[in-house]
């Protein structure tokens, strides 16, 4: 091996946290943002009211998000679909890095004292999109390499 | 690229970091709890299978044929294994063992945890950035492995630090 780091792994890891995303848009589904069985997104955003860590950010889920959640669900849905495309095809890589980097610091805040949840796991998202951020992850086996060759 | 790859081997430096910290904190909550005794051990695998109900079909009849057997003699695997892990990516000393290791044993816990209750991308997550420190050998910044790279070189046996 040599005395500089492999890129590879980093990109198949930003492949994997793509699929995550993908994968995590079947319990917010459009048209009900429900899944057939279990909790959805409404479930977990009165669950963020219940165990706000921060009482402003329940606050700002209550009184804002909640009696707008149509338009907040399909922010969320779109915002989740364009980070998972990004990260797993490696296209506008920093942008959903950023992105990503957004949704995931936002999870670890509203989720932070719900019952059940683990904050390291969100800890390790937001880190892991800083550092798509900062390598610039889809310039090896991903389309922004495409983009910088041409 | 050089640059590219120096600014990779520091920012996955600060995952080997993290990880070594998730580790350690595990650690000592764990002994405070006394998972690393014999009752601790059947106990949380008790959790794991019947309560959370993970773990495939054939990794329950590997435990049950192997760790649960000896469930006292694998605690103490346990209490020693996961702290040397825990210091060897939190100091990057031999960061490629230590992050496999640390791999292995997140995988293990992926299997522990399928099909159960918790959010099985965590143990991907944990997995896949061991993995990621272990081939990036992140302990060469910020870390003791430099330091043995830069007194004895590369190592002779395969990429030990």
């Amino acid at each position: 091996m040599s005395r500089e780091a492999p890129l590879w792994p980093i990109a198949i890891a930003r492949a994997i946290i793509g699929l995550l995303w993908l994968f995590s848009l079947r319990w917010k589904l459009p048209p009900d943002f429900m899944p057939a069985e279990g909790r959805g997104l409404m479930d977990w955003l009165q669950l963020e009211v219940t165990h706000a860590a921060f009482p402003l950010y329940g606050l700002f889920v209550e009184q804002i998000v909640l009696p707008n959640i149509t338009l907040f669900a399909w922010l969320i849905f779109l915002t989740e679909l364009a980070v998972g495309l990004s990260l797993l095809t490696g296209a506008f890589t920093r942008l959903g890095a950023l992105l990503g980097l957004g949704l995931s610091l936002n999870l670890g805040i509203g989720l932070l004292e719900v019952p059940g949840e683990w904050p390291w796991s969100y800890a390790m998202l937001a880190m892991w999109h800083g550092l798509f951020l900062v390598t610039g992850a889809g310039r090896v086996w991903g389309l922004d390499g495409l983009g910088r060759q041409n | 690229m050089g640059q590219e790859q120096n600014t990779a081997r520091q920012a996955t430096a600060i995952l080997r970091i993290t990880l070594g910290v998730i580790l350690i904190v595990t650690w000592f909550k764990n002994l405070q709890d006394g998972i690393y005794t014999a009752d601790g051990i059947v106990g949380l695998f008790n959790y794991l299978f019947n309560d959370n109900g993970g773990g495939p079909a054939f990794y329950r009849a590997l435990i049950n044929g192997t760790i649960l057997q000896v469930p006292g003699l694998f605690a103490v695997f346990q209490l020693i294994g996961e702290l040397l892990l825990g210091l060897g990516l939190l100091v990057g000393l031999f960061t490629p063992l230590a992050a496999l290791g640390a791999a292995l044993f997140f995988f293990n816990l992926f299997l522990a945890y399928l099909g159960g209750n918790d959010w099985i991308w965590t143990y991907v997550l944990l997995t896949v950035s061991a993995l990621v420190v272990a081939l990036a050998q992140s302990g060469r910044a910020w870390g003791l492995d430099s330091l043995l790279l830069r007194r004895l070189g590369e190592p002779p046996g395969g990429p030990i630090w």
